[in-house]
């Protein structure tokens, strides 16, 4: 039986660095210029600052151990698992962090000319044609920084499509009651409003509500497939010919494309447009919230649409083009050509698996989460709202409705304590259809040794619920930090050192 | 034989094992029963690249990497907010920290107080650099950011022309548009004045109105110039009850007035080269301040860290606040879409600044300035060469032409010599932008004035 991991994680008390001040010391200093003539600065005054602003004074051994002593009270995948669900945290390699380091990559500046930039350039090439091998799609754009991004970024091509159509009254984009809140908000941001369509009780796209909801008004729908229960849309090709025939077009939000990789292609299921997280699907780094990135891929309907430049190569050259010469482009969506420190990582993760090893990969994130599914449901307290017989893709939900209505304790207790087990919390109270929810994504990457880690940490809380079920009242207690005043905090906002300064002279 | 993938948790000896003794069928592909067969793909789709070693990797990746220029070798005069840099040995050790780095976003504060103190910091830092007492935990870029200024000002002033009083890039004009003319909110956009970098002041004036939501300057803007007029627009700005949106480069903030001090609203901009490899534009660090209102803040985009006490033992802790603005709870009525932003950027410029402390940071923003002084003088004492705009003030990027007919090919005879001269500007390309960076050395800067006067001859 595996042993709970109920060691301390560390708790230093690091000061904030902004308090360390006036001190004198130094730590980066930066080339100096010199010229033989002293260079006047042709700033008027007005418009200089006048004081300097209060920066840490620090040297390079305390800033060192700042940042050391502050890693250690971070959680991340090097540490343990996070099967966090629809955030596939997976493994970073490390060799990718090596590559993207290479100064021809790292140091290049955007504004460089093509012809100086072409092994950049070619790896952009080389990971749009990938992911066009992988979905079915024809064209890409990798500019979108983030998955939300890029969601905007599709339905900004939608509106684009409709208008060119003059067609402007399509101002409806349906959306599944299970989704993630950034469709919603992203369609509202492209100017769309938002119809919700309800789910049905096998947890998938309830086709009398659908078939209701479409209309002339209809611009399109954004469908998550596999959606946010790990469940595939089974009846997707019926679904994307409805929305169809009505004249809209379909947004797959590929958060959960892991779970289907190598296995089904999109553009074959009739979807005309969805955005790739490589920082979930392609072994990106989290970043502890950032960077990502939201690549968008779409048939032909859309191309015209594609945010510019894009990139062209000429094979009897043996060159890359960065062009701009497509009349219909929405434009620009970032301010260059995306966060490409994260496409570099996302090649060379592509490289290294090929395109059978990231079928293997999808294959066996499947089996990793059907597997501690079958465990973690077998646990009483615990359920499945949704079938058990159909099998889920790379993440399912459960529910602890059961054990909430015995012991009052609740999935936000479960996922605190979960925290004091060494076990990142899962998606908790997500997606908003099911109660209690737990949304678990374990990942290819994980081992089974860890999955029944998982389990039995489940396991133990649960009892732990039954028997002493005070534990919860101040877990987690073994964490870099005890809870936090959440409710405090939102009344009067600390939002920076100064603030708090403010807040202990005038409480 | 298939390279076995060392990134997969589990061997195909215990998937079978998994399989069969748990979940109780035989073949990992029923468990893909309930998609339609004919979508079902029979083999793995033929990638172009992979399956690769490890060494494999390396050398493949050795090679891409030398088709782009040798950095040592091509000396880039190109800044726009985004800039080659030197990062410090020691940053770039710690921010490897594994803990940091493959984190997931902190909703679970108890485990990741590690990065929200960082990030809090960063708050604080650029709170201190900007003039403004909130900043969010980072936008996507620049671009982006004023994007989402814009918006936050037609949410707080309920109006919908956006007046833009610099010259700004086509990139960041495109971005823009994207986000605002789908509310339909207007970009208006007065002329320049003539040889000058600057917008013809009467025109702004005409343009600011009752129906002005804000008003967008950058210092410097796009040709590098720094506005001496930015307190007079602010005035105005503030008597047609519009918010005052400035853009930033933050780097030029160790010489420049912080925008606060001239009563800016929202303070948006570039924070990459604290820290952060250009990496050919991404990722980046947009900056996103403004000041506190207890009503405006519910009105703003983007995660804000918060510090409060821990319940047990009133210890300082570091959580995600204010959250009711944000999609996952406000889903269309959010402020933003914005999910995951530059969070791991951020926390990077705060261990850069505070390396810098109030000195370096001084000589670095200094030590720039000076370097494109010396820049544009040796270029004045060139008669091919019209430095542009004398008069007007500039922080690290200014404005030439070279006289020449055909720029392209005079682009490529320069980058056979060594260097990129400067970025042809969106709207005339025969105006170069050029911009320096803390890489350059005087060397550099008597190099290229010699090789221009070669290639100009």
């Amino acid at each position: 039986m595996n042993k709970p991991d109920l060691t301390q994680q560390a708790r230093w008390n690091v000061p904030l660095i902004t308090e360390i001040r006036g001190t004198g010391k130094r730590c980066y200093i930066p080339r100096p210029f010199e010229a033989e003539t002293e260079t006047e600065v042709s700033i008027p005054e007005p418009l200089r600052r006048k004081e300097d602003p209060k920066l840490p004074e620090v040297s390079e051994l305390e800033l060192v151990r700042h940042v050391v002593r502050l890693s250690q009270m971070n959680y991340g995948v090097d540490l343990g698992p996070i099967p966090l669900g629809s955030c596939t945290m997976k493994y970073n390699p490390k060799i990718n962090e090596t590559i993207a380091r290479f100064p021809e990559f790292a140091l290049a500046h955007p504004w460089q000319p093509e012809e100086t930039v072409q092994g950049t350039l070619k790896a952009m090439w080389l990971l749009e044609e990938s992911l066009k091998k992988l979905t079915g799609f024809t064209g890409v754009s990798l500019q979108p920084a983030a998955g939300a991004h890029g969601e905007l970024t599709g339905v900004l091509m939608i509106r684009a499509y409709h208008h060119s159509k003059n067609e402007e009254h399509r101002d409806e984009i349906l959306i599944p009651d299970s989704a993630h809140g950034t469709n919603p908000a992203s369609a509202a941001m492209a100017g769309f409003k938002v119809v919700e369509i309800p789910s049905n009780e096998e947890g998938r796209i309830d086709l009398e509500a659908l078939e209701a909801a479409l209309s002339e008004k209809t611009a399109g729908m954004m469908i998550t497939n596999p959606n946010t229960l790990g469940i595939f849309e089974t009846n997707i090709l019926q679904i994307n010919d409805m929305i169809h025939k009505a004249g809209g077009l379909i947004y797959l939000d590929g958060a959960n494309f892991n779970g289907i990789m190598g296995v089904v292609k999109p553009a074959e299921m009739g979807f005309d447009v969805m955005h790739i997280n490589l920082h979930k699907t392609f072994s990106t780094p989290h970043g502890g919230g950032g960077p990502g990135s939201g690549v968008v891929l779409v048939n032909q309907k859309l191309e015209p649409y594609l945010p510019v430049p894009r990139i062209r190569y000429d094979s009897n050259q043996d060159y890359y083009h960065l062009s701009y010469d497509y009349p219909e482009t929405i434009g620009k969506i970032h301010g260059y050509y995306g966060n490409i420190g994260v496409i570099i990582r996302a090649l060379a993760y592509i490289a290294r698996m090929g395109g059978e090893g990231l079928r293997k990969a999808c294959i066996t994130a499947v089996v990793n989460a059907n597997y501690l599914m079958k465990k973690v449901s077998a646990i009483e307290g615990l359920e499945l709202p949704q079938d058990p017989s159909i099998p889920r893709k790379h993440e399912f939900v459960a529910s602890s409705v059961p054990l909430e209505k015995k012991t009052g304790v609740n999935t936000l207790k479960i996922a605190k304590r979960l925290l004091d087990y060494k076990i990142h919390a899962p998606t908790i109270y997500f997606p908003l259809i099911v109660h209690e929810a737990l949304m678990i994504e374990p990942t290819e990457t994980e081992s089974k040794e860890t999955l029944d880690e998982i389990a039995e940490a489940f396991r133990r809380i649960i009892e732990e619920a039954k028997e002493q079920p005070e534990i919860f009242d101040s877990a987690p207690t073994t964490t870099a930090s005890y809870k936090l005043d959440e409710l405090s905090l939102a009344k009067h906002p600390v939002l920076t050192a100064k603030m708090a300064e403010e807040l202990m002279k005038n409480p | 034989m298939k390279p076995y993938s060392p990134y997969l948790g589990v061997s195909s000896e215990e998937l079978k094992e998994m399989l069969q003794t748990t979940i109780g069928i035989d073949n990992a592909l029923e468990l893909f029963s309930d998609i339609p067969d004919d979508l079902i793909l029979k083999e793995a789709p033929k990638l172009p690249v992979g399956p690769m070693t490890e060494p494999e990797i390396a050398e493949f990746f050795t090679e891409l990497a030398k088709l782009n220029k040798n950095p040592t070798e091509l000396v880039s005069f190109l800044g726009g907010g985004v800039r080659q840099i030197y990062i410090p040995a020691f940053l770039d050790e710690v921010i490897r920290r594994g803990e940091l780095y493959t984190a997931y976003t902190a909703y679970q504060p108890e485990v990741a107080q590690g990065m929200l103190q960082l990030l809090f910091e960063y708050q604080s830092l650029m709170a201190e650099l900007t003039g403004m007492n909130v900043v969010n935990a980072s936008m996507y870029d620049w671009s982006t950011a004023a994007g989402e200024a814009a918006l936050m000002s037609v949410r707080l002033t309920g109006k919908k022309n956006i007046v833009i009083a610099s010259p700004i890039s086509l990139a960041r004009r495109g971005v823009l548009h994207n986000y605002l003319e789908p509310q339909g909110i207007k970009i208006v956009e007065p002329y320049l004045e003539k040889n000058s970098p600057f917008i013809r002041y009467e025109e702004l004036k005409k343009a600011i109105d009752e129906n002005t939501a804000a008003v967008y300057l950058e210092m410097p803007n796009a040709l590098g110039y720094i506005d001496p007029r930015a307190h007079e627009i602010g005035e105005i700005t503030h008597e047609a009850g519009a918010k005052f949106v400035v853009g930033v480069d933050a780097l030029s903030l160790g010489l420049l007035k912080p925008p606060a001090e001239y009563n800016a609203d929202i303070v948006v901009g570039e924070g990459q080269a604290f820290g952060n490899a250009p990496n050919y534009g991404g990722p980046l660090l947009g900056i996103f301040a403004f000041n506190y209102d207890k009503k405006d803040i519910r009105r703003a985009p983007g995660k804000l860290i918060g510090m409060t006490q821990q319940e047990k033992t009133g210890e300082k802790g570091f959580t995600i606040t204010l959250q009711a603005r944000e999609q996952h709870i406000r889903r269309a009525k959010a402020t933003s879409n914005i999910c995951t932003n530059e969070s791991l950027t951020a926390a990077i410029s705060a261990i850069y600044l505070s390396a810098l402390g109030p000195k370096g940071f001084k000589e670095l923003s200094l030590g720039l300035h000076k370097r494109a002084q010396y820049l544009k003088k040796k270029l004045q004492e060139l008669e091919m060469v019209q430095v542009m705009f004398p008069q007007a003030p500039f922080f690290a990027d200014f404005s030439v032409r070279y006289g020449v007919s055909n720029h392209k090919e005079f682009i490529h005879t320069m980058i056979d010599r060594g260097f990129v001269p400067g970025y042809p500007w969106d709207y005339d390309p025969s105006l170069f932008v050029l911009g320096v960076s803390e890489l350059h050395t005087r060397q550099h800067f008597d190099r290229f004035a010699n090789t221009l006067k070669e290639v100009l001859a």
